[in-house]
């Protein structure tokens, strides 16, 4: 295990450096190059521009440039904000916890939710309940998780005015747990759409499967009522591959919560990669950028370790 | 439902394509004496903040938005079936050498890289068709590939090369052809995913510019307005909603007409369940399709008729 995990990780060194190298040459693509948000400031003149590139190392090679910045980015030295003017690292750290808490809640919800549904539809398979859950799967599939959020504060927020429609919690005073949890309510329902409905489908067709098998049909035969049965017997062996796909979805929670930090003003990394976006401050926009490239590497690695987890038969080697 | 899907894309359509002779108003020129007003009979869905029919504008921004969604996923076709081509039917170093490049470019989260390139590039209509079709290529070329290096041993083409058949004869002619099927479902259901990802940026700012229209910018200005007109921000979502439902149900109906035996492919052991699963990694990125295009090619079928 320990040795797997090690050669795992040795293999995500060359994708990271990729990834890097990619989002590297796409700054340099840039019109203007990386020094284009000083452009057009009316009191930055020619003189202070070439000031600011020497400064920042700019005018040396595009392969130097990435060497050091590289060397740099390894060390813990993301680079300065341009607008902030602080360091990128700091930035990005103080706003991680508000996305990982924005993203656990959302996760832990979707989870919550998809497995009694999943196995009620397997458990009736084309029962009404079951057709009626298809249809509201291919709704939450196809539904744009924007969207889902503004009709969310339309409705809680400018109609019956219950929840808070932005923001962590009133501006300008320490919150208690119940009013954060107020906060949080809304931009977690809207987030744990990325993925219910698949999770729904999924553990549907897994847990039917299983259904099927003889193990299942024998425990019908010993007389084990049929709770025990789909609980203790189904659900356990229906999970294994559904456990495995929930991780291969925790990119989509991180990118899905870029998209309702945005609607909500919530202070986390995806708010803040959008920001800086606008603004053109790219040390930020490369340190979010690898920090998601490595919880997709990271989910993945977790998706298989998982699988040798709940599923005493697979060997990881 | 695949029918049904098909009838409200067509509506949707013709009614983007036709929005011009349909509608009496124009979709940029800002009538002050009209603004935000609710929907009537005038205005269906009523008027945004410059007194401009927002009905109007949602045929303008779908003729957009159609546009780039069909665009950017023929592009993402065009590399994804090359590069799956030439690294199935070239196998060895040049296919390890493709499949990493492929592996990169899943391990970035899409979003995140189509806002980058987009605020770097300045986002224009075919700024979005290149940067969308470069997060979705990847893909096609897994599938191409794959059905590639299966059909690569098989009688038929052994049979061509006997009879002096060229490479590109074979690949163009003999492995292409038989690849397609799944390429066609990734390709339809691309569509709804490269609309959802064109609207996701015109909704953060950082796609159609105004005055043009999109349905991801005309809810941008509707979140601006939210709580003095609420309903503006109903009908653009209610498009992409629509469009996107209408595609997916369409992609699920020609999987089933193209692989009547559906999973029965990924039973048998664990190992290939589980082989499919990470062998046809979905692409990711913020639109919930994600999740129905990784139905599409790994896991069990939204609908198993078994």
């Amino acid at each position: 295990m320990a040795g797997y995990l090690i050669r795992r990780s040795l293999q995500a060194v060359p994708l990271l450096f990729g990834i890097s190298l990619i989002a590297f040459v796409l700054l340099q693509a840039i019109p203007g190059g990386p020094s284009a948000a000083y452009r057009g400031i009316s009191n930055v003149t020619a003189a202070d521009l070439q000031r600011i590139e020497r400064e920042l190392g700019l005018d040396q090679p595009v392969f130097v440039q990435f060497v050091k910045w590289l060397t740099k980015f390894v060390q813990g030295d993301w680079g300065v904000s341009f607008v902030a003017r602080r360091p990128a690292l700091d930035m990005i750290l103080e706003r991680l916890p508000n996305t990982l808490l924005l993203m656990g809640a959302a996760l832990s919800l979707s989870v919550v939710v998809s497995i009694p549904l999943g196995l009620l539809a397997a458990v009736r398979q084309y029962s009404v309940v079951d057709n009626l859950l298809t249809f509201l799967s291919f709704v939450g599939l196809s539904l744009p998780v924007f969207w889902l959020g503004l009709m969310l504060i339309v409705i809680f927020t400018v109609i019956l005015r219950v929840l808070p429609g932005g923001g962590m919690g009133p501006p300008g005073v320490e919150a208690d747990l119940p009013t954060r949890i107020r906060y949080l309510v809304l931009p977690t329902l809207t987030l744990s759409l990325v993925s219910v409905g698949f999770f729904t489908r999924y553990l549907r067709a897994s847990m039917i499967e299983v259904l099927r098998t003889d193990y299942m049909r024998f425990t019908r035969a010993r007389g084990i009522p049929d709770r025990t049965r789909y609980l203790r017997h189904g659900l356990r062996n229906a999970a294994i591959p559904y456990v495995t796909v929930v991780a291969l979805h925790i990119p989509d929670y991180l990118i899905g919560a870029l998209v309702v930090e945005t609607i909500f003003s919530w202070p986390g990394t995806g708010r803040l990669f959008w920001e800086s976006a606008v603004r053109f401050d790219y040390p930020v926009l490369m340190g979010i950028l690898i920090i998601g490239s490595v919880v997709v590497i990271l989910s993945n690695l977790l998706a298989d370790v998982l699988y040798g987890v709940v599923d005493p038969r697979v060997r990881l080697d | 439902m695949a029918l049904g899907g098909l009838i409200v894309l067509i509506l949707i359509l013709a009614g983007s394509i036709l929005g011009p002779i349909l509608s009496p108003y124009d979709p940029v020129t800002p009538v002050m004496s009209e603004r935000l007003q609710q929907p009537t009979l005038a205005h269906p869905m009523g008027t945004d903040e410059l007194g401009r029919d927002s009905l109007t504008r949602v045929l303008a921004g779908g003729r957009i938005s159609l546009a780039i969604g069909a665009l950017a996923t023929l592009v993402a076709l065009t590399i994804g079936i090359l590069v799956g081509a030439v690294a199935g039917y070239a196998g060895r170093w040049v296919d390890n050498l493709l499949m990493r490049l492929v592996d990169v470019a899943l391990s970035l989260p899409d979003l995140f890289l189509l806002i980058f390139a987009s605020a770097l590039l300045g986002p224009s209509f075919m700024t979005m068709v290149i940067i969308i079709s470069l997060v979705r290529w990847m893909n096609v070329a897994r599938l191409v590939r794959a059905s590639f290096l299966a059909l690569r041993e098989r009688e038929f083409i052994e049979s061509a090369r006997a009879i002096g058949a060229s490479p590109l004869r074979i690949a163009g002619l003999h492995l292409l052809p038989n690849s397609l099927s799944p390429v066609i479902v990734a390709g339809t259901l691309g569509v709804a995913s490269a609309i959802l990802a064109e609207s996701t940026l015109s909704f953060l700012g950082l796609g159609i510019q105004p005055p043009a229209s999109s349905w991801g910018s005309m809810l941008r200005n509707a979140q601006a307005q939210i709580f003095t007109s609420p309903w503006m921000a109903i009908f653009p979502g209610l498009m992409i909603f629509l469009t996107v439902i209408a595609i997916n149900f369409v992609g699920d109906g020609l999987r089933d007409a193209f692989d009547p035996a559906g999973i029965q492919r990924y039973r048998g052991s664990r190992a290939s369940v589980k082989a499919a699963l990470f062998a046809d990694r979905p692409p990711l990125h913020g639109g919930p399709t994600s999740m129905a295009e990784s139905v599409a090619v790994a896991g069990p079928r939204l609908r198993s008729r078994d």
